[in-house]
């Protein structure tokens, strides 16, 4: 079994050079590990399909709650909500716009998924800056910002959220004792840049005249407040998450069925057509990972794999160390769901302070590499950033972020 | 009946009543579904009696069963979209090659019946639509032959133990053996289809007008391979289920895999393939149907946790003496909920001690489950999934299809009650 998820994760991880869909082998190792765990089992069927259908449940929960929020934040963008924070964005001072870009992109992805942040920020910034040279420091900026933005909070991040989810930290806690660690990440490699930076960008016209879509300042706030509705409704009911993102999903369903059923010519603002530019084969590959790693946490594989962690490292902020630096080079969603299921929460309870470091080093540590995080992999492709170049400029300022962020959290606690 | 039970009743019906007259109100029905199922669970939630840690895994074994059939659905739909899109199914279009109205509903109602018994209906009905949108363009004359398709797929399900949720149920329970159900259900399900068949097929005249276009249509590279994996991939998904013991949906999930890496490989090097991959592939599916069966079947869930649906059950038995009535009330049932609640409380409420292994009355159960579901277009999750991918809306499917659709279903109750 381990075999057939090595060779799986090497796909996945070689998918350029392989040239097969990462998420088709995602599905295949979970349902081949699956497989042989059922084949080989040593207790009775019953017992295992139990065992299986709680690992189903909570997944499908998080992929419920991905499509919700990714489907909710594309209808905002459709209707070209978001230009209510690009239109107060005047300068053109490269210092001054650095900042603000990395500030905005900070706390929207405090709300907003690491993903959308940055594409979001990244179509910002071709309208602000339309030179590609220019715009490439920023855009790295972009993606750590992103990610140090979404650690601290519950629905900022997938990893956070997953956490979450699961139990392992609870909103209130997870945003006093992390915020002021990921704002040191952030902030290391921006005064670092901001020394380097100097001059102007040219002034930009065009980007004032695009016309919103009609609506779209009603979409927006009732948006945001959706998503603000997730944690208040969570703690309300006590019902998990995805269902607050759902009803907030079927509000702003309502709400644009409603605002444009008199005009056949909107109908690609409607959330059918809207649901079918969001990207299902991401929301797949998160299946399929975490099936997969599922398979592996039932076999007990990763129980082996936490004692050897245990062993070999002292402190849990080493371990969590590892597990930042670790995210860098593989997806932080199957690292974050092996820990998750190598350190019970018996062990760990709530809130414990292992789990918010591994929130922290989870959720920044994948800006060190353009490959650690789903942000940095969308600048990859969007603004053709290389990796190498990635590594040459990003990289040293960014790890140093990351340590100097963890050094606060540990002082700090 | 406390009150927080009153008001989840109450969302339920203004709700499922937005959904039925979805056309009227201009609200998409994925929008009430999922607000009723969201408010239903809040309402349970608020008015609990029990611990929180009690009602979230009650919750969330609800959540467990939904998500299989979701991800089913969502995998199924995939693959027969993957199909299509390589022009596969002119496999099989190019062989029906009549136009008479008549011929082609005979031809497509029994082709679903054999198919549906080995296949779930869900699949099947999938499959047959995406067929028929080949043969019969026009989407007026499609109706009437999509309807019988729910019907078909339904009858065809209840006599055999894989070809049905509700059976197999029984089935994996105990209540059912294989041989027995298929002999004694066999006749009744044929008997409830033919019924609506030979009704509608009275009253279809004239031919089609003929299809140039798909006959000209060239299929695309690779077709053949993509539809016999496809098929392999749909047959294969009972196989792996009975030798791993895995639930159906993770069959679906590798065989869409498996052709997942088969058109990676035969398209790589074509960029101007891009729309037969996988991924512009999964752009096409109609993913607000698969929302909609999350928000329905969330919502159901809900008034089964809340204790609804047994109260019904008890009222049920207490109310009716006889056993085939049980059974005939339990298929009109179905055709308003969701019947594999309705099947798990009946399970419940008769113990095997009292009925045994193929007694009467699981047989009749299994059957009035199965077809009775055919006769409104919700009562099945092969009707929803018309409702869904041919916009046929509830108020038409009850004018046309419920009155032939119960007569058969009666029918094939008599005929099981005289051969028995």
């Amino acid at each position: 079994m381990l075999l057939v998820f090595v060779i799986g994760y090497l796909a996945i991880i070689f998918e350029h050079v392989v040239r097969i869909n990462k998420t088709a082998s995602a599905l295949f190792i979970a349902v081949a590990c699956w497989a042989l765990f059922f084949l080989t089992r040593s207790v009775p069927l019953m017992e295992e399909l139990h065992i299986f259908s709680e690992h189903v449940a909570s997944i499908s929960q998080i992929v419920f709650f991905l499509l919700g929020a990714m489907t909710l934040i594309e209808l905002v963008d459709a209707h070209k909500g978001f230009r209510i924070i690009t239109d107060v964005i005047q300068t053109t001072s490269k210092t001054k716009l650095l900042w603000v870009i990395c500030f905005l992109a900070f706390v929207f992805s405090a709300i907003l998924d690491n993903l959308t942040t940055t594409i979001l920020m990244i179509s910002l910034l071709r309208k602000l800056i339309p030179h590609k040279e220019d715009r490439l420091l920023i855009g790295c900026l972009v993606v750590v910002a992103a990610n140090s933005g979404g650690a601290f909070s519950p629905i900022g991040d997938v990893t956070t959220t997953m956490l979450w989810i699961n139990g392992q930290v609870s909103t209130l806690a997870v945003i006093s004792s992390l915020f002021i660690p990921s704002l040191v990440s952030l902030l290391v490699p921006l005064f670092y840049f901001s020394f380097v930076f100097h001059g102007n960008y040219p002034v930009i016209k065009h980007l004032k005249k695009e016309a919103k879509e009609p609506g779209s300042t009603l979409i927006f706030w009732v948006g945001m407040a959706g998503l603000l509705f997730v944690p208040v409704f969570k703690a309300w009911t006590g019902l998990p998450p995805f269902m607050g993102v759902l009803i907030s999903l079927s509000v702003l369903w309502l709400l644009t069925d409603i605002l444009h059923e008199k005009y056949p010519e909107r109908e690609r603002l409607r959330v059918p057509s809207i649901l079918s530019r969001i990207d299902a084969a991401s929301i797949l590959f998160f299946l399929g990972i975490l099936l997969a790693i599922t398979a592996l946490e039932t076999a007990g594989i990763l129980n082996h794999v936490a004692l050897f962690l245990n062993e070999q490292l002292p402190s849990e902020a080493l371990i969590a160390i590892a597990i930042g630096l670790f995210s860098a080079i593989i997806d932080n969603v199957p690292l974050v769901a092996a820990t998750m299921g190598m350190y019970p929460l018996s062990q760990y309870p709530i809130d414990s302070s292992f789990w918010h470091m591994i929130a922290y080093a989870a959720g920044t540590g994948g800006s060190v590499l353009i490959i650690g995080s789903a942000a940095g992999v969308a600048l990859m492709g969007i603004e053709k950033v290389s990796f190498s170049s990635y590594v040459k400029k990003m990289s040293l300022p960014a790890l140093a972020g990351f340590l100097a962020g963890m050094g606060t959290y540990v002082l700090l606690n | 009946m406390d009150l927080s039970i009153f008001f989840i009743i109450a969302i339920f019906i203004a709700g499922y009543a937005a959904i039925i007259f979805e056309h009227t109100i201009k609200i998409n029905k994925t929008a009430s579904a999922l607000i009723i199922a969201v408010i239903c669970w809040a309402i349970y939630f608020l008015g609990r009696r029990a611990p929180l840690a009690e009602d979230l895994s009650q919750f969330s074994i609800h959540v467990s069963d939904i998500s299989q059939i979701i991800f089913f659905l969502f995998g199924a739909m995939t693959l027969v979209e993957l199909i299509d899109s390589h022009k596969g199914f002119k496999i099989i279009t190019d062989i029906i090659e009549t136009t008479s109205k008549k011929k082609m509903l005979w031809v497509i109602t029994f082709l679903t019946f054999f198919l549906s018994s080995v296949l779930d209906n869900l699949t099947t009905t999938i499959l047959m639509i995406s067929l028929l949108r080949k043969l019969v363009p026009h989407k007026d004359e499609r109706m009437l032959i999509g309807c019988i398709v729910v019907i078909a797929a339904n009858a065809g399900g209840a006599w055999t133990p894989i070809g049905d949720v509700t059976t197999t149920m029984l089935w994996i329970n105990g209540q059912l053996s294989t041989t027995a159900v298929m002999r004694a259900l066999f006749i009744p399900s044929l008997v409830s289809v033919m019924v609506p068949l030979f009704y509608f097929s009275s009253r279809l005249k004239g031919t089609y007008p003929p299809i140039k276009s798909i006959k000209a249509e060239k299929r695309e590279p690779g077709s053949r391979l993509v539809f016999w994996v496809g098929i392999g991939g749909l047959i294969f998904v009972p196989i792996f289920k009975t030798w791993t013991g895995l639930p159906p949906f993770m069959g679906i999930l590798i065989s869409l895999g498996v052709l997942w890496l088969i058109t990676d490989l035969i398209h790589r090097k074509y960029p101007e393939r891009e729309k037969l991959r996988v991924p512009s592939i999964l752009s096409r599916i109609d993913t607000s149907s698969v929302l909609f069966f999350l928000g329905i079947l969330l919502a159901v869930s809900s008034l089964e946790a809340a204790g609804v649906l047994r109260y019904i059950a008890v009222w049920l038995g207490e109310t009716i003496g006889s056993l085939p009535l049980i059974a005939t009330a339990i298929g009109l049932f179905s055709a308003l909920i969701d019947n594999v609640p309705l099947v798990a409380a009946t399970m419940g409420m008769y113990p095997l001690s009292t009925f045994p292994i193929d007694a009467p009355l699981w047989h009749m159960i299994a059957y009035a489950a199965g077809t009775g579901g055919s006769i409104l277009i919700i009562g099945s999750a092969s009707g929803v999934a018309l409702m869904g991918l041919e916009k046929i809306d509830f108020v038409s499917y009850m004018k046309k299809v419920s009155l032939p659709t119960l007569a058969g279903f009666l029918a094939g109750m008599g005929v099981y009650l005289l051969l028995n």
